[in-house]
């Protein structure tokens, strides 16, 4: 009887065990928090780093987060490419990673990081405060590709509540060089009303700061980060661009009509509204930076919960990732021909049509 | 009868293409490309014309005291921005005003004006095309990306300005008969 009520007991507190540790995550040996995305690179890599590299004081933080580093054996220039910003907005988050598997760099470097904000991938908690668009999705998304079915997390907008360390404002969040009216109280942990960053601050603003340094210490030239946004909305089929490299974006957008038929909205950065990635990486550092919006079916406002995001008639995934992906590679062009010592030449990517129309799944390792 | 065919073929379409470029080609280079509204259109059209080698010069906010006979030829890139707008620190109502004085200057200086919209439907609305029926009351041509026609604004105003109306399907299709419309 004592035995039974042991074993009884021992069990239950087994169980309370499973269930408190995050299946998802865990600290690697030297305290790095880690979430086990199955990113599987192709042999161009040429090393993996982290955003604490950058700044240390994320390390063993659920916002630390791998940077993949690919170098080609010719000089050039570097491209940085962020997906995850938002980890609803998939196609960045995919467009990332179909670029590590299949990416050789043949001059210059590409900097890859998929997952921008990895805490925004751990939760998708149905936060009152939040419009129903940045938490609704599913939990994972799956892709056979050739070796079997592969499984990708999509996440929320924002960082989780319990991971930025300080609490909403009361009043709303202004950005702390903004003269505008207040944002709602949750933008606070929006990576992208945060840069340039700040390290005495939350956990958001401490990644914004990471990134910054990255692009800075690595002397970028291109700057993409990669969003969704509503697919009726106004944003989606977008690039922004820095007004200081509006040409570039302007050139590049022509030659993807020109190539592929494809036709993406342009829009300046609006230089009032602080903490957007391409405001502040075009003023802060030497980038061109540029922001592009793919439409996600998930992120319209009537949706219903099971929206497919991934096989969406209108806006499947593949085309979404391949609209990011040619956008980069068209802007990478267009800035080595004004800058034939910076080129950036890359190879081993799926031709755009293909992508479009097959989706990702072939191309996934 | 094959080769007969192919023939003439070839000759209908070879006089359909030089009729159009005669009828269109009245500009003279140099062309002042401006933004009627702010929008990053313009970038887009200063590629165009790079692309096409039409000589330009641009200035996205140029006034009508601004104008003068060195620029031959006035490219409107029409379309409202407000984001566009609020960065240069004009209101729609000033724009207006902007862009009516220039079409006077224009006139007074005998220069051609070619208004161009090919921000399609999403570069349409009630700021947009107050700018849109002045630029066309006082054009001599007009490119547009067909989505933007599709409630007939474009046709209906080309008509009663009485001038030639180009419509195409995107905006790198608008290079052709911009070029078409130099001499």
């Amino acid at each position: 009887m004592h035995t039974r009520k042991s074993v009884a007991l021992a069990a239950a507190a087994l169980l309370f065990f499973c269930l408190s540790v995050p299946s998802l995550s865990a600290q690697d040996i030297r305290g790095r928090y880690l979430i086990q995305h199955d990113y599987r690179p192709s042999d161009g890599l040429a090393r993996i780093g982290w955003l604490s590299d950058y700044y240390p004081g994320l390390l063993g933080t659920p916002g630390d987060s791998k940077v993949y580093y690919f170098e080609g054996s010719k000089p050039g220039g570097t491209l940085f490419i962020g997906g995850g910003t938002h980890g609803n907005e998939i196609a960045g988050i995919m467009a990332a990673v179909l670029l590590i598997e299949n990416l050789k760099v043949e001059a210059g470097r590409v900097i890859v990081v998929p997952n921008m904000n990895n805490s925004a991938v751990s939760h998708q908690e149905k936060e009152s405060l939040l419009p129903s668009y940045t938490t609704r999705g599913p939990a994972w998304i799956s892709i056979q590709s050739p070796s079997g079915q592969r499984f990708f997390k999509y996440g929320s907008r924002c960082t989780n509540l319990a991971h930025q360390g300080v609490p909403d404002p009361a009043g709303g969040y202004v950005h702390p060089d903004s003269n505008e009216a207040p944002l709602p109280a949750w933008e606070f942990r929006n990576l992208n009303r945060a840069y340039p960053g700040r390290i005495d601050s939350g956990l958001t603003q401490k990644i914004a700061y990471a990134v910054t340094q990255v692009l800075i210490r690595e002397k970028v030239d291109i700057a993409f980060d990669y969003h969704e946004a509503d697919a009726g909305g106004r944003l989606a089929n977008m690039m922004v661009a820095n007004p200081k490299n509006i040409g570039t974006a302007a050139a590049a957008l022509f030659d993807l009509e020109l190539d592929h038929g494809l036709s993406l909205k342009l829009e300046p950065s609006n230089m009032e509204f602080r903490g957007l990635s391409h405001r502040e990486w075009g003023a802060g550092t030497d980038a061109q930076a540029f922001l592009t919006e793919t439409p996600n079916p998930g992120m319209v406002e009537n949706a219903p919960p099971d929206v497919d995001v991934v096989n969406d008639p209108k806006n499947p995934l593949g085309s979404r990732v391949a609209k990011h992906i040619y956008s980069t590679l068209a802007v990478a062009r267009v800035y080595g021909e004004s800058n034939p010592g910076r080129m950036i030449l890359m190879s081993g990517l799926p031709a755009y049509e293909d992508l479009a129309s097959q989706g990702l799944g072939p191309y996934l390792r | 009868m094959k080769k007969t065919f192919l023939l003439c073929a070839l000759f209908l379409a070879f006089a359909a293409s030089v009729s159009g470029q005669q009828g269109l080609a009245f500009a003279e280079k140099p062309a002042l490309v401006t933004s009627i509204g702010q929008s990053a259109d313009f970038e887009m059209i200063k590629v165009l014309l790079s692309r096409a080698k039409i000589a330009f010069t641009a200035d996205p906010l140029i006034k009508a005291e601004g104008l003068n006979a060195s620029s031959k030829t006035l490219i409107l890139v029409v379309g409202a921005s407000s984001k566009g707008l609020g960065a240069a620190g004009i209101s729609a109502e000033d724009e207006l005003k902007r862009t009516n004085a220039l079409l006077k200057k224009a006139k007074e200086l005998k220069m051609s004006v070619i208004t161009l919209h090919v921000g399609g439907a999403s570069r349409r609305g009630a700021m947009s095309d107050t700018l849109i029926k002045s630029c066309m009351a006082a054009s001599d041509y007009a490119i547009v990306v067909a989505s933007g026609d599709e409630d007939g604004l474009f046709t209906a105003l080309a008509a009663q300005a009485k001038i030639a109306l180009t419509k195409v399907e995107r905006l790198s299709s608008a290079g052709a008969p911009l070029a078409a419309a130099f001499k």
